[in-house]
């Protein structure tokens, strides 16, 4: 639960920097990369646009998985109990 | 290219933190090291998106050629999701991203070690994290660097092109109270939104099947009609939900043909057809073809475990990990080493796009979990 906590702390402060990055151009263009250059004025940031964590919507993905319908079965997805990255 | 070393920003921690990086120093062993740093020429970074560019091309004439030579049991996919394979490379189903490994000095072409095709991560350090670091590095006097970097762009531009294709909610999965899998998908999770799509979350725990309705669900019993998942196909279609994968209409991203490319057998027959490559490494299926000193990597090992590494037939250093065979065995190319240490290029492909690079290093000559990132310039 302080993972999740964490999370919901972390997922809560994008958002926070999200209210205040329209001033986080970089550079005087927000054209993507085009492939001549590397970086340097050709990229932006912009995170949270659309805000999604204050919803709520991501949050409710912390819930105890309890089902609405009566012939759902779940858990036969992650058995494997090792983290997936690589 | 060069490892220089530079003074970590004061409170870094926090500033990480505060763009979401909550992995940073994982069990109090940094993972993310801005005391040092490497610095690239822009011919060098050329050669890295050139490499990646010709790899990517040689892979997916590779997956080809392993449908049309029905080749599924070399990757041990199982018999019942052969034509569920082919059938997704045949709809040329969407792929969003990849992770080339590439072991490089600067000097010769880049090589590529592997493939992370379907859950590669070190994303959001790669696309967000160094790209701010180096921001930082520019507000100091007499700095003059740039990075390869347009990963977030091209995600959201990637997002964009496939919401053309699928507008419904999108789901992102990770397995529950792994920090990094899930902070990585809700970074995914935010280019998406920022790409105009609707988006959810859902663990992979939670994934439902809802035996009336013959479908995948969330917690809510909404239908999951497409989801990214950052879990292994190669584990998917081996737990109890795998037979409702060939009966369910869920789209997954990735799609079921990186399947294929995920698997380190790949190499073999990137090997088989193009040895020519000044990209490739000689790599088989038996060490013989490979010559005395070789790597021998199992075929769905993750993170360096279980590989072993042989120098002129003598095994010299071996990985712990859960994994067993079938192998594949590449031939040994000496990693360029820098004050001590191995640095591996991540060279990231979003949408088909050579995109940006991250760089991952450790003491020992293997990558594995505990291997540190540490962010690029060029200049």
């Amino acid at each position: 639960m302080i993972v999740l906590a964490l999370m919901g702390s972390a997922i809560a402060m994008w958002g926070y920097r999200s209210c205040a990055r329209d001033s986080y151009y970089y550079g005087s263009t927000t054209q993507p990369y085009s492939g001549g250059g590397h970086g340097t004025g050709t990229r932006y940031h912009s995170y949270g646009h659309t805000s999604w964590w204050h919803s709520g919507s991501s949050s409710s993905s912390y819930g105890s998985g309890s089902s609405h319908s009566s012939g759902v079965s779940r858990g036969g997805f992650g058995s494997s109990g090792h983290a997936a990255s690589s | 290219m060069q490892r220089l070393r530079t003074t970590p920003r004061p409170d870094w921690q926090k500033i990480v933190e505060s763009q979401g990086f909550l992995f940073h120093s994982p069990d109090e062993q940094p993972y993310w090291d801005e005391g040092v740093y490497y610095r690239f020429t822009s011919a060098e970074i050329d050669a890295v998106e050139k490499a990646s560019y010709a790899l990517n091309d040689m892979c997916l004439k590779a997956v080809q050629h392993v449908i049309d030579n029905k080749l599924f049991e070399r990757f041990t996919i199982p018999p019942p999701f052969v034509d569920y394979v082919v059938s997704s490379w045949e709809r040329d189903e969407f792929t969003l991203y990849g992770r080339f490994d590439l072991a490089f000095d600067g000097r010769n072409p880049p090589k590529l070690l592997e493939y992370n095709a379907d859950t590669p991560t070190s994303l959001l350090e790669a696309a967000v994290i160094q790209w701010h670091w180096m921001k930082d590095m520019l507000a100091r006097p007499g700095s003059k660097i740039d990075q390869f970097n347009s990963i977030h762009e091209r995600l959201i531009e990637a997002w964009r092109s496939f919401k053309s294709i699928y507008d419904g909610t999108l789901y992102f999965s990770a397995m529950a109270d792994v920090v990094e899998d899930h902070m990585t998908v809700a970074y995914l999770r935010d280019t998406a939104a920022q790409a105009g799509m609707e988006t959810r979350y859902i663990a992979v725990e939670q994934i439902g099947w809802d035996r009336d309705r013959r479908c995948f669900v969330d917690e809510f019993a909404q239908q999951i009609g497409c989801c990214f998942k950052l879990y292994p196909w190669e584990w998917m279609v081996r737990e109890q939900f795998a037979p409702n994968l060939l009966e369910g209409n869920t789209r997954w991203l990735e799609a079921p043909w990186k399947m294929i490319l995920s698997n380190k057998a790949i190499l073999a027959v990137l090997w088989e057809l193009f040895p020519d490559s000044p990209y490739l490494l000689p790599a088989a299926f038996d060490p013989e073809p490979v010559g005395p000193s070789y790597v021998r990597k199992p075929i769905l090992g993750r993170e360096g475990a279980n590989v072993t590494v042989t120098v002129n037939g003598r095994t010299t250093l071996e990985t712990e990990g859960i994994y067993g065979g079938p192998y594949v065995y590449q031939r040994l190319y000496p990693l360029p080493r820098f004050d001590g240490q191995y640095p591996v290029i991540g060279s990231w492909m979003v949408n088909g796009y050579a995109c940006g690079m991250g760089i991952r290093e450790d003491a020992t000559p293997v990558t594995g979990n505990t291997s540190r990132f540490v962010p690029h310039v060029f200049a």
